[in-house]
């Protein structure tokens, strides 16, 4: 069941004759996740960076 | 036994203090499942003998219109839980699905669009499918700019909760729209009741793409939501505490 379907590795990324439409295709898939994920990280970060300036803010105004 | 399970959905806390930790594995497994899953589908599954390798892209299609269809049921149901018991995870849910929801809808688009070139002769035409999708794409960014016009977050949730549950009309739409109506779009390549059109040498890869995407949406939703958890309780305690730790 698993044999591979192309004669060489230059006529697996070739695809022939629709690898400039499948290709790109799996690279936005890559880039959509990689990048939601990367946007989430960084909100991530922002709100605890807030929490940071809010306590550091308070405790100047208790001292 | 009892409610309990459902009641700490109630405490952002116990939600962020768990969530990291499903977030890990569901990042993780659905990296493993997408590898393979994409490795299997674009090298291994035999040729279509029709559409030749253009149909590959299946294997990144169907898992993200399937996705795009299932977050907005699934933000539909976090509208409802929202309404009937008051719980603001649920508008948190709401809001990072919304976001990945419109992510998928967009792939699953231009995906569509891309695969339509070589088979259909061109990128779009204006089909029952392609329209009610491009529909819900709309719906998508309707709720997420509707939350950011709205300021107070209690009356922001309110307002999407509602377009949420109007737009649930059309998920049937989409979903018989290759029934209803003459299309050009195939009808369902996977369906529970019946026995798969392709060889299981197609579908299975298909599959295991299709619990990765899931998975992938899990963990992204799960981090947005961890996010908005924090800036929304930025005042309690228990985050000072833990920032403070930090």
């Amino acid at each position: 069941m698993l044999e591979f379907q192309f004669a060489s590795l230059a006529a697996f990324f070739e695809m022939a004759p629709h690898g400039v439409y499948v290709w790109p295709i799996y690279g936005l898939g890559l880039l959509v996740i990689g990048g939601l994920t990367w946007v989430n990280a960084r909100q991530h970060r922002q709100a605890i960076r807030m929490v940071q300036r809010n306590l550091e803010r308070e405790e100047t105004h208790e001292s | 036994m009892g409610w309990r399970w459902f009641h700490q959905w109630g405490s952002p806390r116990w939600f962020y203090e768990r969530a990291g930790r499903w977030q890990l594995v569901c990042g993780w497994l659905a990296l493993i499942l997408l590898v393979v899953g994409s490795l299997w589908g674009l090298g291994f599954a035999p040729v279509d003998y029709q559409q030749g390798n253009s149909y590959r892209i299946i294997y990144l299609h169907v898992p993200v219109a399937f996705l795009a269809q299932a977050m907005y049921a699934a933000m539909a149901v976090c509208a409802v839980v929202l309404f009937v018991w008051k719980m603001k995870l649920a508008d948190v849910a709401m809001q990072s699905i919304a976001v990945m929801g419109f992510a998928f809808t967009a792939m699953a688009l231009i995906s569509g669009a891309v695969w339509g070139k070589p088979t259909w002769g061109t990128y779009w035409v204006w089909d029952a499918r392609l329209t009610s999708m491009l529909i819900l794409a709309f719906l998508y960014l309707g709720v997420i700019g509707l939350r950011a016009a709205i300021q107070d977050p209690d009356q922001a949730g309110k307002a999407c909760g509602i377009l949420v549950l109007v737009g649930v009309v059309n998920l049937p739409i989409i979903k018989y729209s290759v029934e209803w109506w003459n299309t050009l779009h195939q009808p369902a390549s996977l369906k529970l009741t019946e026995k798969p059109a392709m060889p299981a040498s197609m579908w299975v890869p298909l599959l295991v793409n299709i619990l990765g995407y899931y998975i992938a949406a899990a963990y992204l939703v799960l981090g947005s939501m961890r996010a908005i958890v924090l800036e929304r309780e930025r005042r309690a305690t228990w985050v000072k505490e833990l920032v403070g730790r930090a």
